[in-house]
């Protein structure tokens, strides 16, 4: 096929740690959805007056 | 073909934008008036592959992220710049030039700093989420809202938008890839997600241009 050794030890590594890759996505997703759910609670919250402007 | 034409005008777009309000920031700080704006492009364009203005470059960058980043976590910042900067020029790139799409080494190189993208906007978030919120000022200026908008938001505020943008855009980019890694779709919904993926990584790529513009390198000043 004209392919490296080195491509095929990277290919085969994909499929070994794609698994954990799948799961440091899945973790960082959540983390960083959650800071955005919350930035934009506080911003609505901030824009409607239920949170005090001057805290 | 359309996220071509969209790519190439947006880029072209915004790089104009940016470049254009340098151009008027420069001739107004210098008190002269330039012989044009292509000219002046042009020679910037040349100076940029110059030793010096590498260095001057390379200096402004890093001096940006002591301030910002101190300690270890430059190393985050460091990690979550590489890694976006490789991810988005290999994506777009592939995206737009070749009608195959993204294959090989380079795409392997890709998803692998997936990875490494994700864990370090995280940490980059957590770390500087403080910094990036909501004043009071800036609610009102919220509330008050005129139009144009983009002429009644100051220059601040316009840096936060940008990093929460970027923020959603990379919160996007590692859904639609952990979506369409998954065997949880069809297939027809996972070719659906590599476009939005594409879509998600050319505002987060516009996103982070601009914000390098705004934030990191320094204003025109008075001579």
């Amino acid at each position: 096929m004209g392919l490296t050794k080195p491509y095929h030890f990277l290919f085969g590594l994909s499929f070994t740690v794609r698994p954990v890759l799948k799961w440091i996505l899945f973790i960082a997703a959540i983390v960083i959805g959650s800071l955005l759910f919350l930035v934009f609670l506080l911003a609505l919250g901030r824009l409607s007056g239920l949170i005090d402007k001057r805290s | 073909m359309l996220f071509t034409i969209i790519t190439v005008l947006a880029v072209l777009g915004v790089s104009y934008r940016l470049t254009s309000m340098r151009f008027k920031a420069k001739s107004t700080a210098a008190g002269i008036r330039p012989a044009g704006y292509f000219p002046w492009l042009w020679s910037g364009m040349k100076s940029i592959f110059k030793k010096e203005a590498f260095q001057k470059g390379q200096r402004i960058v890093f001096d940006w992220i002591k301030n910002y980043y101190p300690g270890w976590t430059k190393w985050i910042f460091l990690a979550l710049a590489a890694s976006f900067v490789y991810q988005a020029a290999s994506g777009l790139l592939f995206a737009v030039f070749s009608p195959r799409g993204m294959f090989g080494v380079p795409l392997l190189v890709h998803v692998s700093l997936g990875g490494l993208f994700a864990v370090s906007l995280a940490f980059t978030l957590i770390w500087r989420a403080r910094a990036y919120r909501l004043d009071r000022q800036e609610t009102v200026a919220f509330e008050s809202l005129a139009f144009p908008v983009f002429k009644s938001l100051s220059k601040p505020l316009v840096r936060k938008f940008l990093f929460w943008l970027f923020a959603v855009a990379g919160l996007c980019l590692m859904v639609t890839a952990l979506g369409s890694m998954v065997p949880l779709f069809s297939f027809n919904a996972q070719k659906t997600m590599i476009i939005v993926h594409r879509y998600c990584a050319l505002v987060a790529f516009l996103a982070g241009l601009t914000f390098l513009d705004i934030a990191i390198l320094p204003q025109p000043q008075a001579k």
